[in-house]
């Protein structure tokens, strides 16, 4: 019975193995498919003849980006704004949720509050207004514009909250028998037991941050001002066929879409994706329990 | 422990101070009165006036060192020479931003002095009264050759910027006489022994031949290279308008009908015929069955790779062609260009627009529209004979060629609507005799085109193309002579029913044109397509447009 | 009286906590929800929002008169349900199958490659599936002709091109959504696993008790929040995949706007048809918390 149960096991564990390894190489794939267009030559790439692995080896497309001297103020713009904005964003979303997961009987207005917050993501203005808005408050041209008006991340915060109700009520008890303030519970207990959830919105948060390149375009009145994903949409050029003027006949010759869209790729998200790998190392197991017995 | 929950507290309160201050810290700066530059010329009519505009920069504009939008040798120039500052409000990375930047402008009515705008926005500021009427202002400032330059076409430019009698902008002109070709490989006529293509039937020839005799020797070629969008506006590599004009079919456009009324083009059953023949060429495997999902790029990996021998496009195909012609330095692929034939005895006429699809509109709030027609005046000037001290205004300080884009600091561009570069380019690169050449493009495309022929640049094979004895302007003398083209009748602003139903009827009229081409449904589908068009507002559309036309003609 | 004060006493620290979220949340989405009024309105630009004339429902009236709108609703419901179904299966099942991987290196390196897809944009992907899924040369076909059967015109059919945009939609983002899931993960008492196997419930048994009931509040949220976007089935994946002969099946309500906005620029129509869809999230939304609360006395937020 019991070497029985652990054959099955084993072989669970074979086959799980081998379902997720053939998972990961069909994600791994078109990745590496589009690195080694990036590494190919303009034409071998648009005639379609690169599989995986370069054609006529070349790295004129990341030349094209890196030799920009907007390539470094671009990725300084989007390295402050990532860290503004997950700074404030995170900070909001921290003490944000907390009063919303108490429940009713300790918060009596939360789930007010929280349909008030949820109604944000559900209904919007649109564009114009709040580009309005922004511009109002003179905030154009200003890193702000990138960090303050999507800085309360509603859908992080419900997430959060979720996690931090799972918390134990013992924990939040005892602290506020020891006269500790709703600040001081939420600081030394809930924050650090979150820890699992808080990178998790905080890999969102960071991701978002990076990859948003339309609001750079319509909040920055200069060039100079554009975070790397804005500056990135503009090394390809784009081509609408249907308006190419005959003078415009020598930029057909330099467009070479797939190789470059293909090292934007790569410049614009080998940043984001190592930071995924490193935020791994907070999804620990039982941290929760671990300070209950304790 | 009461520390922390203080530091919160002041954490949030700076940020919600943080948000007003900013906004006030910027205003204050906006209100700070500008710097006035001390006037330093010499022969200036008036004070200089101030223009505010918006603009667009392009990843190979290279500014000198120490310039930038705000100051630079072609701003200082239009201040000095004629009395005009330029100011932006906004500066755009590229073009594609510029538009999207410039809908938010619109939108939050936040426009400059003056500004480029497409047909739609022109009327939408025409009527929103966000615009000056120009007419006054342009008989008073223009120069005579500036009026002149405008109306070569005739006026016909001029006209879709009147409304109700007023110039509301400015065209932002270019030749619409921009016509369809066939290229095809004449190194596969040379290996199967065909005669160049005179006729529709001749040309289908050809492609039966490169279907069945497979010159590539890929083991899967084509007859006719076909894109996803073959019909949408002027698809300009890969597209099937001219396919529709050998036929006398045409795509979208307002015709005679030979009783004094305009009728649309799109249900006319010449349309049928072509799109028979097309049902045809895909039933015996000429078209890439697979062509309904391939966008251009897609598509044209079929022709680098010696897939497809023939393709449709205008003149400037070849530079794109030749990712797949040139390899090495050393020309792989041969091309030709022909003129389209026509499927009987009556010549094929070429479809083609209007030469504008941009305009420069002023703002009502503007206090200096004469700035504006000044700037333009000295444009045309400045690019129809520049005198050396002129060059600035195409190249910078430096005023020789750099390849630094200088040009696009002009703030208000327009085009020759009309050229002669099928007459002169084909002549002068024979000859090799650059002292015909009477405009800068045709000695920028002359330059071109020697470096090839002295084999300096193999790469300019396209130029050699396009511009040489043989390459695809040669052709245009003999289509304005006789002629061979046709321009939608209809260019007044949308009417109300267009607005609205417009959208359908193109997206109908797709599906069963792709349907019928794909040989998923039989050509008489044509017909209830027809009578379907007239029901979803097609009928109401046509009456419209000729009560416009009536009242325009 | 009394009781309202020791309220205040009780709770004033959890309102003060909210109140930068609230500012942010007022200035940033509710003052400009005002430009919901040009659904109603023919916006002109210098009259602003509060010149501007109403026109009444005509927006409305021009989206539901459009001929094909039962086609082009079907379409957009059918494709983003099934997204969402499958959307929220696939990471949950990936993420307990990488729970139990026994190496913590092999988990992270697989958790890192199902993770890269959500990187790539479809402009790029589509020039991928168009080759992948080609009837002539694509390594599908290619597989499938090797069991007997017939290429199959994937992106160009009908019949499958729906499946199409589910299936590759989900490839792309479930890496991306398996990250909530774990996380939930962790959360789960280590200690009722151990129970549960001093009781002799196998692996299995565990995922079913244990797991599955200490994901299931975030499950909860994550499907009420997407069942919010059965109006949204895709448009950039859509418009760099679809074409005229699968117009039929691939036509969204996104695409429709899209071609609309070209033919008229006009704020009004593109505005109504965002606020209808805002409404039937709200609806959805709404019923699902309700039903939770009414059913489980449970609130998802």
């Amino acid at each position: 019975m019991h070497t029985n149960r652990s054959f099955a096991r084993r072989l669970f564990l074979v086959i799980n193995f081998i379902v997720l390894a053939s998972i990961s190489f069909l994600c791994l794939m078109p990745i590496i498919h589009i690195l080694a267009i990036s590494f190919s030559s303009g034409a071998a790439a648009s005639a379609g003849k690169v599989t995986l692995w370069p054609v006529e080896f070349t790295t004129a497309a990341y030349d094209n980006v890196f030799g920009k001297p907007e390539y470094l103020r671009a990725f300084w713009v989007s390295i402050q704004r990532v860290f503004l904005g997950t700074a404030v964003s995170m900070l909001l979303t921290i003490i944000t949720a907390y009063p919303l997961s108490k429940d009713s009987r300790q918060f009596r207005l939360r789930t007010f509050y929280a349909w008030f917050f949820v109604f944000t993501i559900l209904f919007s203005g649109g564009l114009i207004p709040t580009y309005l808005t922004v511009k109002n408050l003179g905030m154009l041209d200003t890193i702000w514009a990138l960090v303050l008006p999507g800085a309360v991340a509603v859908f992080n915060v419900i997430l959060l909250l979720n996690f931090y109700r799972n918390l134990p009520k013992e924990l939040e008890e005892s602290s506020r028998i020891d006269g500790a303030s709703h600040f001081t519970t939420l600081w030394k207990i809930y924050v650090p037991l979150s820890l699992p959830a808080l990178a998790t919105t905080g890999l969102f948060t960071m991701v978002g941050h990076w990859n948003s390149w339309f609001d750079g375009m319509i909040y920055m009145n200069h060039p100079e001002n554009y975070p790397l994903q804005t500056f990135l949409q503009t090394v390809i050029i784009k081509m609408d066929f249907r308006f190419i003027k005959p003078e415009n006949a020598e930029l057909m010759v330099k467009l070479s879409d797939r190789t470059s869209r293909a090292a934007q790729i790569f410049v614009a998200a080998f940043p984001i994706l190592i930071v995924y790998p490193f935020l791994q190392r907070f999804f620990i197991k039982g941290i929760v329990m671990g300070s209950v017995k304790e | 422990m009461k520390k922390k929950s203080r530091i919160l507290l002041i954490v949030a309160l700076i940020l919600c101070l943080t948000i007003t201050a900013c906004g006030k810290a910027t205003k204050e700066v906006e209100k700070q009165p500008e710097v006035k530059q001390p006037d330093t010329t010499v022969e200036q009519k008036d004070e200089v006036v101030e223009v505010s505009t918006v603009s667009a920069s392009d990843q190979y504009l290279k500014f000198d060192s120490g310039e930038s939008f705000d100051k630079n040798a072609v701003y200082d120039a239009y201040e000095k020479d004629v009395g005009v500052k330029i100011t932006n409000k906004w500066i755009a990375a590229d073009d594609n931003q510029f538009k999207e930047k410039l809908k938010m402008s619109i939108a939050s009515n936040d426009i400059p002095d003056f500004m480029r705008v497409n047909a739609t926005q022109l009327k939408e500021l025409t009527e929103a009264d966000m615009i000056m009427d120009l007419t006054e202002v342009y008989d008073k400032n223009a120069t005579d050759e500036t009026k002149k330059f405008l109306m070569m076409d005739g006026g016909m430019q001029m006209k879709t910027a009147t409304f109700d009698n007023k110039l509301m902008g400015i065209p932002s002109s270019y030749n619409p006489y921009q016509y369809q070709y066939i290229f095809l490989r004449t190194d596969w006529l040379k290996k199967l022994n065909l005669p160049e293509p005179k006729t529709m039937q001749d040309l289908l020839t050809i492609a039966e031949a490169f279907k069945t005799k497979d010159p590539g020797g890929t083991g899967k070629p084509y007859g006719i290279a076909v894109s996803k969008d073959p019909f949408n506006g002027n698809t300009g590599v890969t597209g099937l308008r001219a396919f529709l004009n050998s036929y006398h079919a045409y795509e979208n456009m307002w015709i005679e009908d030979g009783n004094g009324g305009l009728v649309n083009s799109d249900i006319q059953p010449q349309v049928k015929d072509a799109l028979k023949a097309l049902q045809d060429m895909f039933k015996k495997g000429l078209i890439d069955p697979e062509f309904a999902v391939k966008d251009t790029e897609k598509e044209a990996e079929l022709l680098y790779n010696n897939n497809i021998g023939i393709v449709y496009g205008q003149s400037w195909v070849p530079a794109q062609l030749v990712k797949g012609a040139v390899k090495d330095g050393k020309v792989v692929q041969e091309w030709g260009v022909f003129p389209i034939p026509s499927v009987d005895s009556s010549p094929a006429q070429s479809q083609i627009g209007l030469g504008v699809d941009e305009y420069y509109v002023i703002s009502k709030q503007a206090k200096h529209p004469e700035g504006v027609i000044r700037l333009l005046n000295q444009y045309i000037v400045t690019q129809a004979h520049p005198t050396e001290e002129q060059k600035v205004y195409e190249y910078g300080k430096d005023k020789v060629e750099k390849g630094a884009n200088y040009w696009l600091l002009n703030p208000l561009r327009v085009g020759r609507q009309i050229d002669n570069n099928g007459e002169i380019l084909p002549k002068a690169i024979e000859t090799k005799d650059a002292s015909i050449l009477e405009t800068k493009d045709q000695k920028t495309r002359y330059e071109r085109a020697m470096k090839y022929v002295d084999g300096s640049d193999i790469n300019m094979w396209w130029e050699y193309l396009i511009s040489g004895p043989k390459g695809a302007v040669s052709n245009v003398p003999a289509i304005q002579q006789n002629k061979q083209y046709l321009q939608n009748k209809f260019y007044g602003a949308p009417t109300p029913t267009m607005a609205d139903r417009q959208e359908i009827l193109i997206k109908k009229r797709d599906e069963v044109y792709f349907k019928i081409m794909m040989n998923q449904v039989s050509v008489d589908e044509f017909d209830k397509f027809v009578a379907e068009w007239k029901k979803l507002g097609g009928d109401e559309m046509t009456k419209e447009v000729n009560e416009w036309y009536a009242a325009n003609k | 009286m009394n009781g309202l004060t020791r309220m205040w006493k009780r709770e004033w620290p959890l309102h003060l906590m909210l109140v930068p979220g609230i500012a942010l949340v007022l200035i940033f989405s509710y003052i400009p929800m005002a430009g919901i009024m040009m659904a109603f309105q023919k916006y002109v630009p210098n009259k602003g929002l509060f010149g501007s004339p109403f026109i009444g429902l005509k927006n409305f009236k021009l989206l539901i008169e459009y001929p094909d709108i039962g086609r082009i609703f079907f379409n957009t419901v059918y494709i983003a349900l099934m997204k969402i179904v499958a959307g929220l299966f696939v990471p949950i099942t990936i993420a307990i199958l990488l729970n139990e991987l026994r190496k913590e290196w092999v988990k992270r390196t697989f958790q890192t490659l199902v993770y890269l897809p959500h990187f790539l944009s479809w402009v790029l992907l589509s020039g991928i599936l168009i080759d992948v899924l080609s009837p002539s040369s694509g390594i599908l076909n290619q597989v499938l002709g090797l069991f007997g059967i017939d290429p199959v015109f994937f992106l160009g059919d009908n019949k499958w091109f729906p499946y199409v945009m589910v299936i590759s939609d989900v490839w792309k983002e479930f890496g991306f959504g398996t990250i909530v899931y774990l996380a939930a993960l962790t959360g789960i008492n280590p200690s009722l696993y151990e129970a549960a196997e001093i009781d002799g419930a196998g692996r299995f048994k565990q995922t079913l008790h244990v797991t599955l009931p200490g994901m299931l509040p975030i499950i909860i949220l994550m499907f009420t929040l997407n069942i919010g976007n059965v109006l949204n089935a895709g448009f950039e994946q859509i418009f760099n995949l679809y074409s005229p002969p699968v117009y039929e099946s691939a036509d969204i309500i996104d695409t429709f706007v899209y071609r609309m906005g070209i033919q008229q620029a006009q704020f009004g129509f593109a505005t109504a048809v965002g606020l209808l869809k805002s409404v039937v999230s709200f609806i959805f939304v709404s019923m699902s918390y309700f039903i939770a609360y009414r059913v489980a006395n449970y609130r998802i937020f």
